[in-house]
């Protein structure tokens, strides 16, 4: 009964965990101390014992609503991947994320944020790779249904990333677009003090953190049972920690990409996928595979 | 909004939240209450927390 309460709880603070390890990685690779692990996790119960407030130039309205619905879809998420719910609605809630990024920084009213506001239009390069994804999982699994797809590659021993590794590669650029620091952070717009955050301190702040964690374990967990299988949760940690990792090593060697590069990169990948799937169609429905 | 009532309210948002949360294996549509509740309550904690005075009201800051 109390299983998706502590999940919940669980799922927050290993967000946040992560993100302090993807921080601690970057900083080692660059020859820097770096912050402990568990800083975002101070910053956050920082964060929400500070004084809050809303500017006067706010739209209150949507200044307090966006925190509420960026919590909000990301637990709705972490229902649909605890429960093995429908592939499609995970990835629409992913596709709420950019109205998130977008509304945080156009409610404000502060010209910093309204920039990141604007950038947060390149999210929407990452949903080609995204429905390339979810269209060639489906080509091999004949089912959206994330619970049926772990299970059947436990089953059959084949997990997906053997078979469709290029829509593994998709699925890992859609989590290298949303990790901070990474070459896809143009949208962030961290130059721009903080880009799209910039006006939400405090306690709002710490809302956002609690979903920018959710969001990240979401991901990390979708990738896993997907591409992996329905594996021991202590395998998934193991394998959620690997993968924080290597996202962690791209975003501290790579620059940050332009948006031109943001939206080639993506748009070529998702040709790249959708061409691997329109040859493997071909091969199954030749072979009589596929009826 | 008063200190007082933001509290009430953080508390009663919680508690739905946690009832909901319980027994969501069971009715999944309680989803939608604890969605909608977590940050509700996330949200009326933080007002309760920052407003100032006994009549409350989050301060609005010009610039």
């Amino acid at each position: 009964m109390i299983a998706f309460l502590l999940l919940l709880i669980i799922a927050v603070f290993a967000g946040l965990l992560l993100h302090g390890l993807h921080r601690k990685v970057i900083a080692r690779i660059q020859s820097r101390p770096g912050p402990p692990v568990w800083q975002e996790i101070l910053h956050t119960l920082k964060f929400s014992f500070k004084q809050t407030w809303i500017p006067r130039t706010a739209s209150q309205v949507m200044y307090v609503a966006i925190v509420l619905i960026a919590v909000g879809i990301w637990i709705a998420a972490l229902w649909v991947v605890w429960t093995g719910a429908s592939l499609l609605i995970l990835f629409a809630l992913y596709m709420l994320h950019k109205i998130i990024e977008h509304g945080t920084g156009l409610s404000s009213g502060s010209p910093y944020t309204k920039f990141g506001a604007i950038r947060s239009v390149m999210s929407a390069a990452a949903e080609l790779p995204l429905l390339a994804t979810v269209a060639i999982v489906y080509l091999f699994w004949r089912t959206l249904s994330i619970g049926e797809i772990a299970a059947f590659q436990i089953e059959t021993q084949t997990p997906t990333i053997l078979i469709a590794f290029p829509a593994a590669v998709s699925l890992y650029l859609i989590i290298l677009s949303k990790a901070h620091y990474g070459p896809f952070s143009v949208i962030e717009a961290k130059e721009l003090v903080s880009g799209y955050w910039t006006e939400h301190f405090g306690g709002w702040r710490a809302l956002l953190n609690i979903a920018m964690g959710l969001k990240t374990v979401v991901l990390l967990s979708a990738f896993v049972l997907l591409f992996i299988g329905a594996v021991p949760w202590w395998l998934m940690i193991i394998l959620m920690t690997i993968l924080m990792i290597s996202v962690s090593f791209i975003c501290a060697v790579t620059p940050m990409l332009t948006p031109y590069q943001v939206v080639t990169i993506q748009t070529i990948w998702t040709v790249v996928v959708l061409l691997y799937a329109a040859v493997v169609w071909i091969v199954l429905y030749a072979g009589g595979i596929l009826v | 909004m008063k200190k007082s009532t933001a509290l009430a309210l953080g508390i009663l948002f919680a508690a739905i939240a946690i009832v909901a949360a319980l027994f969501v294996a069971q009715i999944p549509a309680l989803i939608a209450v604890v969605v909608i509740s977590v940050p509700a309550a996330l949200a009326s904690l933080i007002y309760w927390w920052c407003a100032g005075t006994k009549d409350g009201d989050i301060p609005f800051v010009g610039y």
